[in-house]
């Protein structure tokens, strides 16, 4: 089959083969996923990211007209400070009343022009820096609003074995911090070193053409910026990955603390898992620190790099103007504050390759979501069957986990239409495997499993969810009301097949004794169900999806057996004139079974109907008995 | 299936309603009475007069039958009473007004105005007696699960949504 090619994706615990055409390496942001600049990866990132700003192609335009005009003020200004100030106006040139066409002498007037041309050059910086800093605010968001959902959106893509190969607080960083990260280059600097590279040649081509023993002096130290900045790049990329790898470990602790906090507290915990807190904690600011005082390093040889150019200038300078006189001190000071503006736009080289690492970093991980290649896909050209029968035929069906090692072999199975098939085993046998795979949850390593002859492969993902729904013993309460939560797989119910459904899983009752009924919120944040009510409102929502094909995978177990009789009223209405699978540790559970399988180690040992199994005496007839006298001592049969 | 999975929709043809002196509500319904009878708003939030579901006065309170739409399906006096009886049940005061919350000891004291004049609650500060209907809808619960509505948080002064920013 074409989709047995692309099974084992990057992201999960198979051997992926082999990167993802185009995509990243799965690494979680270590070490030589992208380099300090990262190589060809960092780059490969970098122009993916830039297709995200497109639609703001215009507003970043603007934003990079105010760099630029910014950039040309902050120009201009030592030319009016320095040479026009000093050279010209206080030592009273004639030549700039001239340029002024101001009545001879009048070189105070002339000062105030200077001054109030000075005084608008710097609100004019400001101006174009509030454009700057009111276009970031409408573009930043809209970005990493994008990038969370796209990264949403491959995570829904995405296979189960996926989510059991990746770890929830990680999945979680990537959605919550990793977009913001991502555009921290893009808009804080990539327009800035766009329009300031040019000031930066500009500022040289000035200082060359004002003197070029003192710009050869300015810029005779720039090599060894260079040199610190590429040794201190890499250990900052390197520290950018550790402090994702804490951010990562304290967001799963917070998760499992919060939603395990009945365990926590039932077992006294609370102090440990303190400590354990603290320790994860101190991780990210360990981390959060190292990432500072990599950069204080580079701040403080950037600093020493800065002040030996500017002693070196103003000493070489002083020299020309005291003995040759072939500069005046006006040119000096203008010269001077050439050099002050080249030290932060070497400043901001500093600054940006600091966020390039965390940015890349960040978007590294990213990628490796948005570019994970499902393991399972809907087959090309789908076949469309808006309503089955229910005949499940499975033929020669093995299927295992890690490569070498199956959970279930040569599995053979026929279920008619509408028929229940009851599904026995020991924990481990491979019972929940074999239902997730009718689900397509997974893909089979080789056999085939059909409906109503057609394989599963060849569904398409909407008619197979349509016509199998699953109950099992993990209930999912979502947050949101009871009603929403019911509707879950038919989100346009009206409110009566919303109350037919609670009415027929016996969770009408509990519900209208809610102070807010159907209305009433529940899931994370909401009102709290025990695992009865729960288990109802999962019924509830299977009975509103009316599959053809129903799965119970110990549909009762969390449960106590005398809500598990309340409940078996539910679930027998639930499974007339359906085909229905349903796997139970209590056997008394699986009585109205039209026909029993019992697995073990992976393989149907025994099949036949309830009668039939307890006549061969096998494992079935063991576990029966078992159950029986265990019961029994608890006086419930 | 089954009786008890199946609903019993009530309307003015099977089913007789009368007022109590008391000002309770008797139904008589499929040649049985009940008296008593409660009306629970199935919906309260998103379809207040829609399937209401009508049980019996008792621990029980085992449902005798729905009503689909009250407007449609009861006229006149019946009607008229089982509104009543609703208003009364789910009575809540909305809030015109937020004089002061202070916060104490874990508990957070309201001082409002309502369309039903003033009235101080308290609830606990860090637990869910805020219940979002909507953006802009809230109900707050009281400690004894008294109930106020907060129709429009956009019609509060801002210094008014100050107060209420940190149960948001």
């Amino acid at each position: 089959m074409k989709e047995q090619k692309n099974k084992h994706p990057a992201g999960s615990t198979r051997p992926a083969g082999g990167r993802r055409p185009g995509g990243p390496p799965e690494g979680e942001g270590r070490p030589g996923v992208a380099g300090p600049f990262g190589g060809k990866k960092s780059f490969y990132y970098f122009w993916r990211i830039l297709k995200y700003f497109k639609p703001h192609i215009p507003a970043i335009v603007v934003m990079m007209f105010t760099y630029l005009g910014a950039a040309v003020c902050n120009m201009l200004y030592p030319y009016l400070n320095g040479t026009i100030l000093y050279d010209q106006v206080f030592s009273k040139n004639p030549a700039v009343i001239k340029f002024f066409k101001l009545p001879g002498g009048r070189f105070a007037l002339a000062l105030g022009l200077v001054v109030l041309a000075m005084v608008v050059t710097k609100l004019l910086v400001q101006f174009l820096l509030a454009v700057q800093s009111y276009i970031n605010a409408k573009v930043v968001p809209h970005v990493i609003l994008e990038l969370e959902n796209q990264v949403f959106r491959s995570m829904g893509r995405l296979s189960m074995r996926f989510f059991h190969s990746n770890r929830t607080g990680g999945l979680m960083t990537r959605v919550i911090s990793d977009a913001g990260q991502v555009t921290g280059f893009f808009i804080d600097f990539l327009p800035e070193i766009l329009t300031q590279v040019p000031a930066l040649i500009a500022t040289c081509i000035i200082m060359f053409a004002m003197d070029w023993q003192l710009a050869l002096v300015s810029l005779c130290l720039l090599p060894f910026m260079v040199l610190i900045h590429l040794v201190m790049m890499t250990r900052g990329h390197i520290l950018f990955s550790r402090r994702h790898r804490a951010e990562r470990d304290i967001t799963a602790k917070l998760n499992d603390n919060i939603t395990g906090v009945r365990v926590v507290k039932s077992f006294g915990q609370e102090q440990r898992e303190v400590a354990a807190f603290e320790k994860v904690n101190n991780e990210v600011q360990n981390a959060e620190v190292a990432i500072t005082a990599n950069f204080n390093k580079v701040n403080a040889a950037y600093t020493f790099l800065e002040r030996a150019i500017t002693l070196l200038v103003w000493g070489f300078g002083s020299y020309l103007v005291l003995h040759d006189r072939q500069i005046s001190y006006g040119h000096l000071i203008s010269f001077a504050s050439y050099v002050t503006q080249l030290n932060p736009l070497l400043r901001l080289a500093s600054q940006a390759s600091r966020q390039w690492a965390a940015s890349m970093n960040s978007a590294a991980r990213i990628f490796a979501i948005i570019d994970a290649e499902p393991e399972i896909v809907e087959s090309r050209h789908p076949v469309s069957m808006e309503s089955v029968k229910g005949e499940i035929r499975i033929t020669d069906l093995t299927f295992g986990y890690e490569p070498g090692r199956p959970v279930l072999q040569h599995i053979n199975l026929h279920v008619e239409p509408g028929k229940m098939l009851g599904i026995v085993g020991r924990s481990g046998a491979g019972k929940t495997t074999l239902v997730n795979l009718i689900s397509r949850l997974y893909e089979t390593d080789q056999g085939s499993i059909c409906i109503d002859g057609v394989n599963i492969r060849e569904f398409s993902f909407t008619d197979l969810r349509r016509n199998v729904a699953m109950v099992s013993q993990e209930t999912y309460i979502f947050m949101g009301t009871v009603a929403e939560n019911i509707a879950y797989a038919k989100p346009g119910a009206s409110k009566k097949e919303i109350i037919r459904a609670a009415v027929l899983a016996s969770a009408h009752d509990f519900i209208c004794k809610m102070p807010d009924g159907y209305d009433t919120v529940i899931g994370a944040s909401g009102r709290t169900l025990s695992g009865g009510e729960r288990q109802r409102i999962s019924i509830a929502r299977a009975i509103l999806a009316d599959p053809k094909i129903l799965i119970l995978d110990e549909a009762t177990a969390a449960v106590d057996t005398e809500t598990e009789r309340a409940i078996q009223k539910s679930i027998s209405y639930l499974t007339k004139n359906r085909t229905t699978l349903s796997i139970a540790h209590r056997l008394s559970t699986l009585r109205d079974a039209d026909y029993l399988i019992v697995i073990e180690h992976g393989r149907i040992e025994e099949e036949g109907t309830h009668e039939e199994l307890l006549q061969k005496n096998g494992i079935f007839a063991h576990l029966m008995e078992l159950q029986t006298t265990a019961l029994a001592m608890r006086g419930l049969e | 299936m089954e009786k008890e999975l199946e609903i019993i929709f009530l309307n003015s043809k099977n089913t007789e309603v009368e007022k109590t002196g008391g000002g309770f509500l008797n139904i008589k319904t499929g040649g049985v009475k009940y008296e008593n009878v409660q009306l629970v708003r199935t919906f309260p939030f998103s379809g207040e007069d829609q399937y209401i579901s009508v049980r019996t006065a008792d621990e029980e309170a085992r449902e005798i039958g729905m009503i689909e739409d009250l407007a449609r399906d009861f006229q006149g006096n019946a009607r008229a009473y089982m509104q009543e009886q609703l208003e009364i049940r789910y009575f809540t005061p909305v809030i015109k007004k937020i004089n002061s919350i202070r916060e104490e000891g874990g508990s957070s004291y309201f001082d409002v105005e309502t369309d039903a004049g003033r009235s101080r609650f308290v609830i606990r500060t860090n637990e869910n007696a805020f219940i979002k209907l909507s953006e802009t809808r809230v109900i707050i619960e009281d400690l004894e699960g008294n109930r106020y509505e907060i129709p429009d948080l956009n019609k509060l002064t801002a210094r008014e949504r100050k107060k209420l920013d940190i149960f948001l």
